[in-house]
């Protein structure tokens, strides 16, 4: 069948069309596949970057779990990946559905004010929470002590028992601008048709958002949520930025690890393995996620 | 067209890369020709088709140029003769080495290509080991390292040994004082030169402290900064204590210097007494007091407290006596605004029958092993330890460890005033996971989680005597 349908085309042809592809094949090749399959074989290796390697077999995966400080980083992975999602979708949803209630300008004037943190870098974004939770001169703890709740203040990214979910918070809100915009953009897509004969039929916007809106831009959610989990789990920036792992390593996460064993400690082997494991898991909760919104998907 | 053969010479990259971009152009003019030819729309369109994907295919073709001859023009400093060197060296926080570095750009402009790359705390270990793996085409030349960081770049293999330079040139290692290379010395190999001494002190607010009718003590022992700090906490609104986050192991690292003495602390820096002892407990609880008596600022999250917040609630009169390092210490101090401070010896965070010693030691340069010229960046090397740059860097307040450097700062003498108590080695030298646990988790760590932090620390301490 192959053969055939060469023939058809010609060699000529599909040679060009080889040739066409080589140069993006190539840049893929370099900056993705190589990398992917030298990690996963540096995994098994003890390198620290400038001697010869030595094979380890499975060792650095098992010092991986032996190790508390570096087993506990995988899960904190988790933890921020989690509540970061859950927060960027539940307002990133929210934000959607009340934008597309309200009339076209002040909706884009919505739009703008809950997209535009996320056109901010992380970091950035980062250094400014670390003086709005400044324990001292913060202007959240100013603000509760002000409103009367100056017993709910904190040190915010001091405190081992709060830091991460902090974070997580903080980095759930600023993804949630751009949440709200993929998720505003497959609800414009709607037929309008289908919303106004269920208002014929007496639906309530509520009744339309669950019974026809999101049924259909579920391949949307879908694809959303898939991101929102591959970015939480790689956190790095934003920790990096607002506590650098403190205090101590209470919010050390996966990838922070993973520079601290490579570049501090030359251990690049374990490094690898980290970044083997935090794969294995992001994509184990990727499919579960997907799972969980599976369904019929409708067409539009 | 002439065959290769033909040439007496091979062509170079570019003249392969000029050729295939113009065949390139041959097979896009001949698609446009035999687009003309056809009649049939279908097929028009088919022949557009090919034609953009054709015209998007040669655009990266010429990116791929682009960059390829980017790279070339790189080296055309080699072929003119002059050499690229690569200074890692731009230090905001001290601009007296930048000044350096760009000092030894003019003064080699005629010989060497001198790069100056930004140097980071965090990120200058990434940067280096990063330019290794890239080989010799992407090192770095001359790099700057404190005087904990060392081991950690000999673990991997990536520092150039000096000791052949400063032996063939005694003139040139005889500059240094006594002892300057102790932190710098590894098996009897010297791998960096060092260029200032380091060492914590405590910048006073002599306002707070009078208005708590303190008197400044040159240099106070434990109890009596106990006293002071009670007596600030109980006559004024100010926090006694600050300190940042990344300088807070200071207090552990004087407790344990001054803990234990001559042969007794050799046996605790070779990680012969056991986390468990007595004296190594009461440094830790010292520590551990002065965050749980609420005397570092600002209280409730001390262990996270930045620089920057200190040094502002300094200048705010919200702190009475700040940690600070001897460098940066006159930079401080006029920031701050602040017309009444003084420079105090560290405390010795356990009682101590001797004068309280400090920990400090000399920040290096140093040599990475993968240099591509190792001649040209010892010879770099000298120019920016030598008489003229040394003299700058001491006019401009770095105590530095050379013999016959004179100052005209009038506060060199004070930023220097304890150069003589410092305690160069200390026992995260054993491994470079001591270091970072020592430096990063074990204070909080023990607030956190009392003694399981020691039986950490212990851990990593078997590990490293085991492992030597």
């Amino acid at each position: 069948m192959t053969n055939q349908r060469v023939r058809k085309l010609g060699h000529k042809q599909v040679g060009i069309g080889i040739l066409f592809i080589l140069p993006s094949f190539i840049m893929i090749l370099i900056t993705l596949v190589i990398p992917v399959v030298w990690n996963f074989v540096l995994s098994f290796f003890e390198w620290n970057g400038n001697s010869v390697m030595q094979f380890l077999g499975l060792q650095n995966y098992i010092d991986i779990f032996t190790t508390k400080t570096t087993s506990i980083t995988l899960w904190r992975s988790m933890l921020v990946a989690m509540i970061s999602t859950v927060i960027a979708m539940v307002l990133g949803t929210l934000y959607a559905f009340i934008i597309y209630r309200v009339g076209k300008k002040e909706g884009s004037i919505y739009r703008f004010i809950f997209f535009s943190p996320a056109m901010m870098p992380m970091t950035v974004i980062g250094v400014l929470f670390t003086f709005i939770l400044a324990s001292d001169s913060g202007v959240f703890n100013a603000v509760l002590q002000v409103i009367g709740l100056g017993n709910l203040q904190h040190a915010w990214l001091a405190d081992p028992d709060l830091v991460l979910g902090v974070i997580a918070i903080i980095q759930g809100w600023l993804r949630s601008g751009l949440i709200m915009m993929m998720i505003f953009a497959a609800i414009i897509s709607v037929p309008s048709s289908l919303l106004e004969s269920s208002k014929l039929e007496g639906a309530g916007y509520f009744a339309q958002v669950r019974l026809i809106i999101l049924p259909l831009i579920k391949p949307t959610l879908q694809m959303v949520l898939s991101m929102m989990m591959m970015w939480g789990f790689k956190t790095y920036d934003m920790v990096y930025a607002m506590t650098k792992g403190g205090p101590g390593e209470f919010s050390y996460t996966a990838p922070l690890k993973m520079m601290q064993q490579g570049f501090t400690f030359n251990r690049y082997g374990n490094a690898a393995a980290l970044g083997v494991l935090l794969t294995i898991i992001v994509s184990l909760f990727i499919l579960f996620a997907r799972k969980l919104l599976e369904g019929e998907v409708y067409e539009l | 067209m002439k065959g290769y053969d033909g040439r007496k010479e091979k062509p170079t990259e570019r003249q392969c890369f000029r050729w295939f971009f113009l065949y390139f152009l041959q097979r896009i003019i001949t698609i446009i020709k035999s687009s003309n030819n056809t009649n049939s729309r279908r097929k028009k369109g088919m022949k557009r088709k090919r034609l953009m994907s054709s015209l998007l295919c040669a655009g990266l073709v010429v990116s791929l140029l682009t960059g390829c001859g980017q790279g070339s023009d790189k080296k055309e400093g080699e072929t003119s003769g002059k050499e690229k060197l690569v200074l890692m060296l731009d230090v905001s926080d001290s601009p007296a080495i930048g000044k350096a570095a760009k000092m030894a750009k003019e003064h080699f402009a005629d010989k060497y290509d001198i790069v100056i790359k930004e140097w980071s705390l965090a990120g200058v270990e990434k940067a280096v080991k990063t330019a290794a793996a890239g080989g010799a085409d992407s090192s770095i030349d001359i790099a700057f390292a404190g005087n904990s960081a060392l081991p950690n770049y000999l673990d991997a293999d990536l520092i150039l040994d000096l000791t052949p330079y400063l032996e063939e040139d005694v003139q040139w290692a005889d500059r240094w004082q006594d002892g300057a290379f102790v932190t710098s010395t590894f098996d009897e190999k010297t791998y960096a030169v060092p260029f200032q001494t380091v060492y914590p002190m405590l910048l006073v607010n002599d306002d707070v402290m009078k208005a708590a009718g303190v008197d400044v003590k040159d240099c106070w022992t434990w109890e009596e900064f106990q006293d002071v700090c009670k007596t600030i906490v109980d006559k004024t609104e100010a926090y006694p204590f600050g300190i940042s986050a990344d300088w807070a192991p200071w207090l552990l690292r004087t407790g344990f210097i001054n803990a234990f003495e001559g042969e007794e602390y050799d046996q605790f820096i070779n990680g012969e007494i056991p986390m468990t002892n007595e004296k190594v407990k009461e440094v830790m609880d010292n520590a551990a007091a002065m965050y749980n008596a609420n005397y570092c600022y600002p209280g409730d999250g001390a262990v996270s407290a930045t620089l920057d917040q200190i040094n502002a609630a300094f200048a705010q009169g919200k702190i009475a006596m700040m940690g600070c390092v001897n460098s940066i210490a006159g930079k401080t101090i006029e920031a701050s605004g602040l017309k009444n401070v003084s420079v105090v010896t560290m405390p010795s965070f356990i009682h101590t029958d001797i004068d309280t010693q400090e920990l400090g030691g000399n920040d290096s340069f140093f040599i990475p092993s993968n240099t591509k010229n190792p001649e040209a960046s010892v010879e770099v090397l000298k120019y920016i330890t030598g008489d003229e740059v040394a003299s700058m860097m001491a006019n401009e307040g770095v105590v530095v460890p050379q013999n016959n450097i004179q100052s005209n700062d009038p506060n060199y003498e004070l930023y220097s005033k304890d150069v003589k108590r410092t305690v160069p080695y200390e026992f995260y030298s054993l491994s470079t996971e001591i270091n970072d646990y020592l430096q990063n988790s074990l204070l909080v760590d023990y607030l956190y989680s009392g003694e399981s932090a020691l039986d950490n620390m212990q851990k990593l301490i078997d590990e490293a005597t085991a492992a030597k």
